[in-house]
């Protein structure tokens, strides 16, 4: 039962892969901020930027950084860090390297709550958000419910995620079609995106990050050790299905806080994880989940907060982006897998 | 394509484990029962309506020779078109999923997993929302236009180009159906982000059609599009027909049957070839229409057994059903609007395919 | 801000004038079979002064009631007709949204005329031209308001109207055009969930905009060769910086705009300049409702200048932008 950490305390002579990988991360990061403050329809030079995000003032300049740009840019992080945490959860307890939130039926339920709230009802963001998030826990535990009697046993979870999704996708077009509002904006709001969000979004979002942040990296340990074989695990004495359950909560709590704030991006949780295992293989570094989440979620943050830059560059949803981005990732893994 | 290997001829004749085939007895009055419910829901779809027709009005409509009579215009002109199209679409559909899933061996065969749903949709609303663009844009001195009427044929190129694509990165020394399954969805994630971004940015006041058509949908379709598929239908089915032998093999492993005397690699292309082509000719005339062929196959298995022949019969009635139905639903339903057909076979398909799911892991655990 | 490839309002205003005065000959009355180009392309024939008309568009039923007429059927658009028409329309058959109409309802009905516009349409026209003769326009610019007023009401055997109702639109934009002092930014923007979208010049009520001195602050499109797109999404940052004096906003649904601070910092909000309008805005291509919209956007744009006009029934009438927080 014990495992060795490559990362925490002993420095090693030479800067250890995941060092590297997190600073690579944040020097992206870090980029991506000060372009996403500093470019737009108000040019901020950079050196004037820590006086304005400190003292703030009353020029339009200020406020378009304290009101706009500040809150997309949060957004974005605490979004793109929650779903490539989300992704490496799933992954791992789904045993799947395809796994994805989105295939627990998370995105499309999440998704379809929100959608009926823009189409019938008024409510204020917070509510909406709120509302949007257990849609997303509720098509979750609805594919958990249907997945239990096969035991959680992957594949068949896989399947029985896809069809809720697919379930609540066509229900979101009934309602598209059928309701009385505007299509365009709704479906506008359907491809992913992080325009025009407000500190309401971030205040909604930062608790559930942190929190899923934390409980992951506390589960660490019982994630490296469910992606062993099931019976070694059982004769373990590890209660395996309901470990199970409480990380994928996580996980879908997670994803479904990220698409109630930002609309359904997806693929971030799948290229996020597996940016950083190919990253640590490649250094010849063992994967432990005690690296693999904290670095999935800042990979998962300069993924969206880079697109977000081209998005908000051309005002296209910065999901589609992700989706281009991520996309054929899947194609050469299985490529690869095959080989 | 419907030529016939000596080495598939010499397959041993009873190669079925067919799971416990009801008796021949009762296969005959199932599939009369299913005949009549079609026959049934077909009368039932020209009678329905947001016009009201008493039965009379429709019968005299449809024999009758005045063609200025509202049941007249009403029958021929909207009602009739769109049955039979419901019905051969569904039945392009589930015989699609059937083959596909008999292929692949994975119980998540639908037409859409192949690429051929996104891959239409692309060219569909490329020619919806960018036609007018690319038209003074790029061809204002060429002699031809791209005009809406090129929507079925732009759906059927973009589908067939879609799966040609997914079948060829599948497509390594050994086709594994997880691959396959697999890379058809990300390639379906690219092409409907793709979609999107169209959509988004070019849609304008043609955002609720594209919608629609995304949606699948039978609305304003007309007897052109049901000769447009008709070729298909009768070329599929008779390579289904044609192909019953060997997909009853192509289920098991490779190595049986292989050592049946199946080129696998060879008759698995061929029927792959069937299933794209059945399916891509439905959705360019209906758009996606969701879910029918994944549902249809689970449950005619259910029905009738394994046996291929009985199967292929039993799908191809129930495919044409329940497409029909959820039309006559989707036009019934709500007054002010009618639906699109392929979201409500797709809520309907969806839990069906669940319980049936649910049902085989606890009878087979 | 007049569009570019566009003609001047005199050149346009003289040459109405002139093809009304051809008119004036006596063979107007029997002149059917009427030939009418649409904006299919297509050659469409008109045996008979029509009696009945479908409207699967607004245009049609501003048109009809303009020329004292009554539409049989009407579409709506997010489920409401449009409220500026009051009660001209009231006894028409609902034909169902524009972007699909009850075909069923439609051949019915079987109208001597059936207008609507060509985007929402044209992939249906073979099941739209079985229910009744059939013509399909595209309405963006002015020039395209015109001609579709003056080719509508020639199929309708009332060309001369036609030409006046032309004449006169013409001469009151002049008009007003001359007496508004201009100075004043503005911007015209459809409401979408996150998003809002900005109309560009050449769009006819933004023409309108300019005409009455005002600068949109949208400008010109980027591919000013096409009608299409006539708006483009406005990232709420850019609206900040051009800051316009008046903003117009139109949205399909009840309800605020979408809560965003940024609303509560613009100048045209902290001095209630900002207004919600009806759906005249956004279909302003007939008759009345680009009388109305041209009213009632002097109005708006200078009060001191413009009275509110009392014509516009009140339900169409613009009001206060309610801003979320």
């Amino acid at each position: 039962m014990s495992w060795r950490l490559p990362l925490g305390w002993a420095p090693p002579a030479a800067p250890s892969a995941p060092l590297l990988l997190g600073l690579l991360c944040l020097g992206v990061l870090t980029l991506a901020t000060a372009a996403a403050l500093s470019l737009g329809d108000y040019r901020i030079p950079l050196e004037a930027l820590p006086g304005i995000l400190w003292h703030g003032g009353d020029s339009n300049a200020a406020f378009v950084v304290h009101e706009l740009r500040l809150p997309r840019l949060l957004t974005g992080l605490l979004a793109g860090a929650a779903l490539g945490m989300a992704g490496a959860i799933a992954q791992s307890i789904t045993r799947n390297p395809l796994g994805e939130p989105g295939l627990l039926g998370v995105t499309a339920g999440a998704a379809f709550a929100m959608v009926l709230c823009m189409a019938f009802a008024r409510l204020s963001t917070p509510a909406m958000l709120a509302c949007g998030t257990l849609g997303g826990l509720f098509a979750a535990l609805l594919t958990f419910a249907i997945g239990l009697r096969t035991r959680l046993e992957p594949l068949q979870l896989t399947l029985v995620g896809m069809s809720v999704n697919l379930f609540f996708l066509s229900a979101i077009t009934l309602v598209l079609v059928s309701s009385q509002t505007e299509a365009n904006g709704i479906y506008y709001w359907l491809s992913g995106s992080l325009a025009n969000r407000t500190w309401e979004h971030v205040g909604m979002l930062w608790a559930w990050v942190l929190g899923g942040l934390a409980l992951g990296l506390a589960c660490a340990r019982i994630l490296d050790l469910l992606a062993l074989d099931e019976t070694m695990l059982t004769s373990l004495g590890l209660q395996v299905t309901r470990w199970r359950l409480l990380l994928g909560l996580t996980a879908v709590v997670l994803s479904a806080a990220t698409v109630a704030a930002t609309g359904p991006i997806a693929f971030v949780g799948l290229v996020a994880p597996h940016l950083v295992r190919s990253g640590l293989t490649l250094a010849g570094e063992r994967t432990t989940h005690r690296t693999l989440l904290p670095l999935s979620a800042l990979a998962g943050a300069s993924l969206v907060c880079g697109a977000d830059l081209i998005a908000k560059w051309q005002e296209i949803p910065v999901g589609i982006l992700c989706v281009l981005v991520g996309g054929p990732l899947p194609v050469h893994l299985i490529r690869r897998q095959g080989t | 394509m419907s030529v016939r290997s000596p080495s598939a001829l010499a397959v041993p004749s009873r190669p079925d484990p067919a799971p416990v085939a009801p008796a021949r007895d009762g296969f005959r009055w199932i599939l009369a029962a299913l005949c009549l419910a079609l026959a049934a829901t077909m009368a039932l779809s020209l009678l329905a309506g947001s016009v009201h027709l008493d039965p009379d009005a429709v019968y005299q409509g449809l024999i009758g020779s005045d063609p200025d009579a509202l049941g007249h215009r009403l029958v021929w002109g909207l009602r009739l078109p769109r049955t039979l199209l419901a019905v051969l679409v569904g039945l392009h559909l589930a015989v699609s999923g059937l083959i596909l899933q008999a292929v692949i061996r994975n119980p998540l065969g639908d037409p859409g997993i192949v690429g051929i749903s996104s891959g239409a949709s692309l060219l569909v609303v490329t020619v919806l929302l960018l036609g007018d663009l690319l038209n003074a844009g790029l061809l204002h001195n060429a002699s031809t236009e791209i005009s809406l009427a090129w929507l079925p044929f732009a759906a059927l190129v973009g589908g067939l180009g879609a799966a040609g694509l997914v079948l060829g990165l599948s497509w390594g020394e050994r086709v594994s159906p997880v691959r396959l399954a697999l890379n058809g969805v990300a390639v379906g994630a690219v092409l409907n982000a793709l979609v999107m971004w169209v959509v988004v940015v070019w849609g304008g006041a043609r955002t609720e059609i594209a919608l629609i058509w995304l949606a699948g949908s039978l609305y304003g379709r007309d007897f052109e599009h049901l000769l447009l598929l008709l070729p298909w239908t009768l070329i599929g089915l008779s390579a289904a027909a044609l192909l019953l032998r060997p997909l009853s093999l192509l289920r098991f492993e490779d190595e049986t049957a292989q050592s049946l005397g199946l080129p696998v690699r060879r008759w698995r292309l061929i029927a792959l070839g069937v299933a794209v082509m059945l399916a891509a000719s439905a959705t360019a005339v209906a758009g996606p229409v969701g879910f029918v062929g994944l549902v249809v196959p689970h449950l005619a298995r259910r029905l009738v057994g394994g046996d291929m022949g009985r199967l292929l019969i039993t799908t191809l009635l129930c495919g044409a059903l329940l497409t029909l139905g959820a039309d006559i639903a989707a036009r019934t339903l709500t007054v002010s609007q009618e639906l699109p057909v392929g979201a409500l076979t797709s809520l309907i398909g969806i839990p069906i395919f669940l319980l049936l799911l649910q049902r085989r892991t606890r009878t087979h655990p | 801000m007049i569009h570019p490839s566009a003609p001047s309002l005199p050149a346009l205003l003289v040459a109405a004038l002139t093809l009304g005065a051809c008119q004036i000959a006596p063979t107007w009355a029997d002149a059917f079979p009427v030939e009418i180009l649409d904006d299919r392309g297509k050659q469409v024939v008109i045996e008979q002064r029509p009696e009945s008309v479908a409207a699967i568009s607004t245009f049609g039923a501003d048109l009809v009631t303009a020329l004292g007429g009554q539409v049989a059927g009407l579409s709506t658009l997010n489920g409401k007709q449009s409220a500026f028409l009051g009660d001209a329309a009231a006894g028409a058959v609902n034909l169902g949204e524009i972007h699909q109409a009850n075909l069923e309802v439609l051949t019915q009905l079987a109208p001597d005329l059936i207008v609507g516009l060509r985007t929402y349409t044209q992939p249906f026209e073979k099941k739209i031209e079985e229910a009744g003769t059939f013509i399909a326009l595209d309405l963006t610019t002015l020039e395209d308001s015109l001609s579709a007023v003056e080719r509508v009401s020639r199929a309708l055997g009332e060309e001369d109207r036609g030409q006046a109702l032309n004449a006169r639109f013409l001469s009151d934009l002049e008009t007003f055009g001359t007496k508004a002092p201009g100075g004043v930014t503005a911007v015209l923007l459809w409401d979408w969930a996150d998003v809002p979208y900005a109309f560009y010049d050449h769009y006819l009520t933004t023409r309108i905009m300019g005409h009455l001195g005002a600068t949109n602050v949208q400008g010109q499109s980027p591919t000013p060769e096409l009608e299409m797109p006539d708006s483009a999404a406005i990232g709420l940052e850019t609206l900040l910086r051009l800051d316009p004096d008046v903003i117009l906003v139109f949205k399909g649904q009840d309800g605020p705009v979408a809560a965003n601070p940024v609303w509560s910092r613009l100048k045209a909000v902290r001095n209630g300049r900002a207004w919600r309008v009806n759906d005249q805005y956004i279909m302003s291509h007939g008759p009345l409702a680009r009388e109305m919209v041209l009213r009632e956007m002097a109005h708006l744009l200078y009060p001191e200048t413009f009275p509110e006009p009392e014509d516009i029934p009140s339900a169409a009438r613009a009001v206060p932008l309610n801003v979320a927080n």
